[in-house]
């Protein structure tokens, strides 16, 4: 009768390990899952926390545009563009970064760097040239004034601002 | 006695049993929820769509419509260059989604879609969609008076 008591409590022992056994691994599987979405969501963060500096520089008075209203976009004004790379010299440091490029993305076109002379029939502005460093890219509206033969819009294309870090 | 001390046996392993399907199914639907798209808001997509909806499309020679302001016309079945104002503003969102995404086998980035529906019925103004559907999802949408833009960019980390 003794030995039959112990036989049992043995067996409840291993159902119990078993079971313990069990749920133990659900719970690691669980939080290895959980633990995989946070460094992915932090990883996010990081990088969308990057773009967003770089469209902060872009919305800079020395790149941004006059035009008002509710968008929450950034704008580069292309004249103060045209303007700030001809006299780059004079801010290399004040941004504090390697570099800083500007390509129209829509209209596409040939990858052709503007220069006062082709201005507006280019696509690619290096403000700040540079050949090493991480680049972070973010979309703006690159506009100017675009003198219709009755009236002067104002035209904006799709840009991708490009900062060096 | 002994048939009914088997019988108490089984009832327990049962209910171990029921016990253990019932954490697994539980299991199971939510590893099975968790494979759903995942759509995060994010800031950067949202400047992305400000920055599409600025940008100007040429309405013949003597005229420049925003992408924002094709939406409304598109909505309202008025024309841009003689042709149907839905018409151009797919063209040239389609242009505009091709050029700014790169869908190829390196890039974190494998699909998008973009959707622009009237806020009344929820009829489909323009529907484009590119690449693949993965778990993970950026996000973003503009509602207007009469319609809503909504943009979805999938991407594999």
């Amino acid at each position: 009768m003794n030995k039959k008591g112990q036989l049992k409590i043995q067996q409840m022992i291993f159902m119990l390990i078993g079971i313990a056994l069990f749920f133990s691994l659900i719970g690691l599987f669980a939080v290895g899952a959980l633990m995989g979405s946070l460094n992915e969501k932090a990883r996010l963060a990081a990088e969308e926390n990057a773009v967003l500096l770089t469209l902060k520089l872009a919305d800079s008075p020395e790149f941004s545009c006059a035009k008002t209203g509710d968008n929450l976009g950034s704008c580069i004004d292309f004249d103060k563009v045209i303007h700030l790379k001809e006299n780059s010299q004079k801010y290399e440091k004040f941004w504090g970064v390697r570099g800083i490029e500007i390509k129209r993305i829509y209209p596409s076109g040939n990858n052709i760097e503007c220069t006062k002379e082709n201005y507006p029939e280019c696509y690619s502005i290096t403000v700040f040239p540079s050949s090493s460093g991480t680049g972070v890219a973010g979309f703006v509206s690159l506009c100017r004034v675009e003198d219709l033969t009755q009236k002067k819009e104002l035209k904006c294309d799709l840009a991708q601002i490009i900062v060096i870090y | 006695m002994k048939n009914k001390k088997a019988q108490e046996e089984m009832v327990g392993f049962a209910l171990i049993i029921i016990l253990i399907a019932v954490i697994f199914v539980a299991f199971l639907g939510f590893s099975l929820r968790e494979r759903q798209t995942e759509k995060i808001e994010s800031k950067e997509v949202i400047k992305f769509m400000a920055a599409v909806l600025g940008v100007s499309v040429k309405c013949g020679d003597y005229d420049l419509k925003s992408i924002e302001d094709l939406i409304s016309e598109c909505n309202n079945g008025k024309y841009c260059s003689g042709q149907d104002s839905c018409n151009v503003l797919e063209a040239s969102l389609q242009e505009i989604l091709n050029s700014s995404w790169n869908l190829q086998e390196q890039s974190p980035v494998k699909g998008y879609s973009l959707n622009i529906t009237k806020v009344q019925d929820k009829t489909p103004l323009v529907e484009i969609s590119a690449g693949n559907v993965t778990r993970q999802a950026k996000w973003t949408y503009q509602d207007y008076a009469k319609e809503r833009v909504e943009f979805v960019l999938y991407y594999k980390p």
